[in-house]
């Protein structure tokens, strides 16, 4: 076996090391947007329709936007597989960031491989559920695969439309490049054509409102110029995290702060020998969504970009064992800490407590509930991922005339005993039931004055209280003199 | 020699501003036996000097 084969093996085992790791329970929790696409896996896979019923969607219906719904089918299998649990869910992204380290190292060498391996942002792009990590995958495989056979690069490529929205914007853009970086090519227009049909359905919905419904939202041209710029921003490249905190390890951005000196010193040796014309153009264009997305430096927008600034940061990294060990052992060491860190001091970003409240609610299938959903609308997903519910249960809202025209997400959602809403002081204590609720939603002057007791506390992994569970007695609450004319107290038999 | 002693200042300096609770606090989620080797003075007073090292390039 040559030294190179080995050497990939060697990049791609450490890749699949550092992603597989853990994968379940590290972020712990599952965030709403992982859950929304094992959820809809879990509905498609037993009724062969999403949570609101729509057959093979191509954006998923949630919380009044539509992500794409393409890592969705990635992950049918996988939960027919493994269950629905967060490993099964968090899988085929683990999968496409190995299979993305192997396609570098095979276009750009081991040294690319390597960075793209043990940087901290590809690291846990990989490690969650992440759209943008599937469209980048699959944007470097179709490209690669141009090399070799243009009609199945353009149809990756076609595909990776479908994989995230800033890729309907890059994804297109590419094909033109390449069509006419290879229009002498065998085979050039029934590539053109494949990928015409591919993107037609894409066109198609992309025309719909729900399919701009997010942009509408966040579209923010005035401060394009100066978002744009902090993609290249050395301090947020090196050291400060993505200041979306479920976006990031604590204390590391994108890369190793160490990289920071061969990304100068690739950037002086680019400037002598040129870069890839492919590179180039992504360099410039995929900035652009995230730039003109109002929010700062929001690295799930780009990823693009940072392909290309690891293959320059490989540039200027000095190809010597002796420098390259000692590199390495201490990025691992790091990385070490920054899983810990993120393990425990990111639980709750992660909604780490839910699959306990989902445990509550289960074991208690005959009492009424309410969770009050004040500060976080979504959470009624989390309990149907971790309570497996039967998506026919949640099907039976249906959704309406156009499935890709809804953007209004209710306040409210119930079923025979559950309830997700905020808590309604004026009826909710009154009648005996559950509130499940944070520590702002239900002081504990509220508890006295209601005569609520507490019946459990949810806390964080580290042990932090995060949520409550209390029991209300109306009972009580109506037997005080000034509530004895209270509409809801004349139903109940004081004592 | 004053440059050494200098560094030295600068960098006690650095250690004076540090977070004891917030280092002690971080000890107890890795492994007893390992807890001290991340999280001490030393690697908390880097990581404030590269924090503040890498806001000048900052754009």
């Amino acid at each position: 076996m040559s030294k190179k084969i080995v050497l990939g093996i060697l990049i791609v085992v450490l890749a699949a090391v550092l992603r597989l790791i853990d994968l379940g329970n590290n972020p712990p929790g599952v965030y709403v947007d992982e859950a929304v696409h094992g959820y809809n896996a879990y509905s498609l896979l037993t009724t062969g329709r999403d949570e609101y019923g729509n057959p093979l969607p191509i954006l998923l219906r949630s919380f009044g936007t539509y992500p794409p719904a393409l890592y969705t089918y990635f992950t049918v299998p996988v939960v027919k597989l493994l269950g629905l649990n967060s490993l099964a869910i968090r899988l085929p992204s683990a999968v496409l960031g190995i299979l993305l380290v192997a396609i570098v190292y095979l276009w750009f060498g081991p040294i690319v491989g390597l960075i793209v391996a043990i940087s901290p942002g590809f690291i846990l792009w990989s490690r969650t559920v992440s759209e943008p990590n599937l469209g980048l995958t699959l944007l470097v495989l179709g490209t690669f695969l141009s090399l070799k056979s243009l009609p199945l690069s353009f149809l990756i490529l076609a595909l990776s439309g479908y994989a995230y929205p800033a890729q309907r914007f890059l994804a297109p853009l590419t094909l033109i490049f390449l069509s006419y970086h290879y229009r002498y090519r065998k085979h050039w227009l029934l590539s053109i054509i494949v990928a015409t049909i591919v993107l037609l359905p894409l066109v198609w919905v992309s025309l719909t409102p729900g399919a701009n419904s997010r942009l509408i939202h966040l579209f923010e041209p005035a401060s394009a110029a100066r978002l744009y710029l902090s993609y290249f921003s050395p301090n947020n490249l090196f050291s400060r995290p993505d200041p979306d905190i479920q976006r990031s390890f604590p204390e590391v951005s994108i890369f190793h702060w160490w990289m920071f000196i061969p990304f100068v010193v690739g950037l002086i040796k680019s400037k002598k020998t040129g870069i890839l014309k492919i590179l180039l153009f992504w360099a410039i264009l995929a900035p652009v969504p995230g730039a003109i997305s109002g929010d700062y430096f929001s690295t799930l927008r780009t990823l693009p970009l940072f392909l290309v600034l690891a293959w320059v940061i490989a540039k200027g990294f000095p190809k010597k064992a002796i420098v390259i060990i000692p590199l390495l052992v201490l990025s691992l060491v790091e990385l070490y800490s920054n899983m810990v860190l993120l393990k425990h001091e990111r639980s709750s970003v992660w909604n780490y407590e839910y699959r306990q409240i989902s445990h509550f609610i289960s074991s208690h299938s005959q009492d009424q509930i309410v969770v009050d959903n004040s500060r976080f609308k979504p959470i009624y997903i989390l309990w149907a991922f971790h309570s497996q519910v039967s998506p026919r249960l949640l099907q039976s809202r249906g959704f309406g005339g156009n499935y890709y025209s809804g953007f209004d997400f209710p306040d409210t959602l119930a079923f025979t005993n559950l309830a997700f809403r905020p808590i309604n002081w004026r009826e909710d204590v009154y009648a005996r039931q559950y509130l499940i609720a944070d520590l702002l939603a239900v002081s504990d002057s509220q508890a006295r004055e209601h005569f609520l007791t507490l019946e459990d506390v949810i806390t964080d992994l580290n042990g932090r209280p995060v949520e409550r569970i209390f029991l209300t007695h109306p009972d009580k609450k109506c037997n005080v003199p000034i509530n004895r004319d209270n509409p809801f107290c004349k139903q109940i038999v004081v004592q | 020699m004053k440059k050494a002693k200098n560094i030295f200042i600068i960098l006690l300096f650095f250690l004076s501003a540090l977070d004891i609770d917030r280092i002690n606090t971080r000890r107890g989620y890795y492994p007893h036996a390992v807890g001290r080797i991340f999280q001490n003075k030393v690697t908390e007073s880097f990581t404030i000097i590269r924090k503040k090292a890498f806001s000048l390039f900052y754009f």
